[in-house]
């Protein structure tokens, strides 16, 4: 008796991948799509920071302009001060070569200063690439140093106090942001993959009678449900490996993972999701309706989760609304299990632990809805 | 063009709940999400948590520094958070643990021999150059991943700055001020944001009509042999695609009607996007996003695989077409997307057209590349086409 009930349900469970892996649409969202992320934004992005002036050995190159009127001995003080800075100034001859070169960043200038006095007072104005407004806070505090190390020259003044700046590793790996990258695009495959998981097999399958039809058969909802989820598992967890192998061998992205906490986090997290968006089915009935708030709710999510940007630089509302949403904290745990950051224990088997209650409490609800609905 | 078949095509699309929502909703809430974060992110109210070991005793030096922590950590205004929030501590694996566990920003260190060094540099000083090993030093830990430990040791770099320039001051050493003013270049003092991202969120809604709605519902038309079923009416092939096609060009109007409509309403976007040249590159976009839904229809047998690869495509055309974040100065590995991409000239080029920013490529880029990948992918669909698909 109970080998048929394994046998059903693993019928449904082939079932259930075959249509998967024939459904290319899905199959985009479910693979292509997380992977493609990371490529582009580990491309894009990685290895860069838009919000450190001391992230990376980079040298920083700029643009400077000294007016006529200004001693050619100061040039050695630039020098100095941009020695000190890790910055290689690039002499232009006027205003407009000037903007042009941060303007069209020719010879990789980053930023521009213009050196000049007013009445007898030093003057300073940056010159920033409109194009760059991600890092302009960043450009703006190396023209604020670059400025103090240059009164100092000026000044014929040494530090009296010097500032050693420390990073502090707490993995055995060494992290690179597009590891950290990476996890965030491993947060957004487990959202969409969960999130989307009961509205097609609870809502586009009902919609289409197929729930009703599977009822009539011995298949009891229970099958049909634990069918689905593992489903939706495995799929989702062959992507996550693909894109762990893809940062592998693309971006040579060093991480540690524990497997233990990679599970919690996995089974959490997709569970959590998965019951989202049955609640989302749930109070909107038609799955077409169900599925456009998921992706909306999802869209959101990508953005305010800390996962492009640093949610710090926005308002404490707009932090706020990150805050609540999943995907920050699935981005943070996904981190912590590949070792790419810390975070304490006990934080980590709270977050999961609310993750797995909501699941628990809404997955039966939905999955008994959804059938009594049928039944009826 | 056939009238009732345009009709008909234009009820029954505007009837799917489906282009409702992607071409005409998901538009204005795309919008309101990039105008919120971008024109927002100020930093005004940055707030970081730092732990504050101080182990150097009594003396000067700590004074001092103990004075400017003190300053930072108080707010600047009532009801708002200080720019860092101190916690004191003394035993230094504490604060790592803090730091590890994310309670922390940064761990600013005061060591031992901080107090001694500081009243040694101070007399030394006057007699000339003091050697670096001689100097106080003040440690900053940070996490250099975390943007916001990165962002605190950097602030915290330029605090322990103008402490120096204070000692200086103090020596009686005349520090020259300097004035700093900026400008950004490559935009007008017009732009804002809102505008900004109506040119990009306009292309995506354009483009998204284009390639998915037609794309998907010519391949779905073709798999259901539709084609076929008009061939045994009087209705030409011409008639029926020009009805798809004008059709699908009102969802795009009725799009940047709404957009305009809402953007206008609530984030005073500005009438910029009605420059001639504007419209040109709007229309433009129209037609390129119309051929590949062409292409996508015409190579696709099935709406599900014409689904798939109309979001292979669009997906990284329109991150790095320009349309939500400057795409020029992305590193040479992915910058070669960028400028074949021809939804990287025509956001630069309705922007430009809008008064917002320049164009970091030639004028003449802005309409031949758009124009050659029209005609490329109406040449390929062309010679490709068949009237049905099938599964």
């Amino acid at each position: 008796m109970g080998g048929n009930k394994m046998k059903l349900t693993l019928g449904m469970l082939k079932a259930f991948m075959i249509s998967r892996i024939r459904d290319k649409s899905a199959l985009f969202w479910t693979l292509a799509f997380p992977i493609m992320f990371l490529i582009i934004f580990g491309l894009a992005f990685g290895g860069t920071s838009t919000t450190s002036v001391s992230t990376g050995t980079e040298e920083i190159r700029y643009a400077i302009l000294i007016d006529e009127d200004i001693d050619a001995s100061v040039e050695k003080e630039i020098l100095d001060a941009s020695d000190k800075l890790n910055l290689k100034p690039l002499s232009v001859d006027s205003e407009l070569n000037l903007k042009q070169s941060v303007e069209y960043s020719l010879d990789n200038v980053d930023f521009g200063i213009r050196l000049f006095k007013v009445d007898g007072k030093w003057r300073v104005k940056g010159y920033y690439n409109a194009d760059d407004v991600t890092r302009l806070q960043m450009y703006e505090a190396l023209v604020q140093n670059l400025v103090t190390e240059l009164r100092k020259e000026l000044a014929g003044f040494e530090n009296i106090l010097n500032v050693k700046t420390v990073n502090k590793e707490f993995s055995d790996e060494p992290i690179t942001s597009t590891g950290y990258i990476m996890s965030g695009v491993i947060a957004v495959s487990i959202t969409l993959s969960g999130i989307t998981a009961l509205i097609v097999s609870f809502g586009y399958y009902r919609k289409q009678n197929i729930i009703k039809r599977l009822l009539s058969t011995p298949l009891k909802g229970s099958q049909f449900l634990a069918a689905d989820i593992i489903n939706n598992l495995i799929i989702s967890l062959a992507t996550i490996i693909i894109i762990l192998i893809f940062a592998k061998l693309i971006f040579s992205v060093s991480f540690h993972i524990n497997l233990l906490y990679l599970s919690v986090t996995y089974f959490t997290s997709m569970f959590l999701m998965m019951g989202l968006g049955g609640l989302f089915l749930l109070i909107f009935r038609e799955p077409n309706a169900a599925m456009n708030i998921a992706n909306v709710f999802s869209t959101i999510m990508m953005f305010f989760a800390g996962v492009y940007f640093p949610l710090e630089l926005l308002p404490k509302w707009l932090q706020g609304v990150g805050a609540a949403l999943p995907m920050t904290y699935i981005a943070q745990n996904i981190r912590f299990a590949l070792g790419q950051d810390y975070m304490s224990l006990s934080r980590f088997w709270v977050v999961n632990g609310v993750f797995a209650l909501i699941a628990l409490i809404i997955i039966p609800v939905v999955g008994r809805s959804i059938f009594n609905l049928e039944k009826n | 063009m056939n009238r009732a078949l345009f009709k008909s095509l234009l009820i029954s699309g505007v009837r799917e709940k489906e282009t409702i929502f992607w071409i005409f909703i998901f538009p204005l809430i795309l919008f309101t999400i990039m105008v919120l974060i971008f024109s927002n992110m100020s930093g005004e109210d940055l707030s970081f948590d730092m732990i504050l070991i101080d182990n150097s005793g009594t003396g000067l030096g700590s004074q001092i520094i103990n004075q400017v922590v003190d300053a930072i950590g108080t707010p600047s205004e009532e009801g708002k958070d200080p720019l860092f929030k101190i916690t004191r501590l003394s035993d230094k694996e504490e604060a790592y643990t803090l730091l590890k566990e994310q309670k922390a920003d940064i761990v600013l260190e005061l060591p031992e021999d901080f107090n001694q060094k500081f009243g040694q540099v101070l007399l030394l000083s006057r007699l000339g150059e003091v050697p670096e090993d001689r100097k106080p030093e003040v440690i900053i830990q940070k996490v250099e991943l975390r943007d916001t430990s990165s962002m605190a040791s950097d602030i915290m770099t330029q605090v322990m700055a103008q402490v120096n320039l204070e000692a200086a001051k103090q020596m009686n050493i005349q520090i020259p001020e300097v004035e700093i003013s900026s400008e950004v270049v490559g935009q007008t003092e017009d732009f804002n944001y809102a505008d900004y991202f109506f040119a990009g969120v306009l292309i995506m809604a354009f483009f998204s009509t284009g390639l998915m709605n037609m794309g998907i519902n010519l391949a779905y038309i073709r798999s259901k042999g539709v084609f076929k079923r008009f061939a045994c009416t009087p209705m030409k092939t011409s008639q029926i695609m020009s009805a798809t096609i004008f059709s699908n060009m009102i969802f795009m109007g009725i799009a940047f009607v709404l957009l305009l409509i809402y953007a206008k309403l609530f984030y005073g976007v500005t009438w910029a996007v009605f420059q001639p040249e504007s419209i040109l590159f709007a229309v433009m976009t129209a037609v390129l996003a119309l051929t590949f839904g062409f292409f996508v229809g015409t190579v696709s047998k099935t709406p599900n695989s014409a689904s798939g690869l109309a979001n292979l495509l669009f997906f990284p055309m329109q991150f790095l077409g320009g349309l939500y974040f400057p795409v020029f100065d992305l590193p040479p590995a992915i910058s070669w997307f960028v400028y074949i991409n021809p939804l990287t000239y025509l956001a630069a080029g309705m922007r430009k057209s809008m008064g917002l920013m320049d164009a970091p490529v030639p004028h003449y880029t802005l309409y031949l590349v758009p124009l050659l990948w029209t005609i490329t992918m109406l040449l390929i669909s062309l010679k490709v086409f068949k009237w049905d698909g099938g599964e």
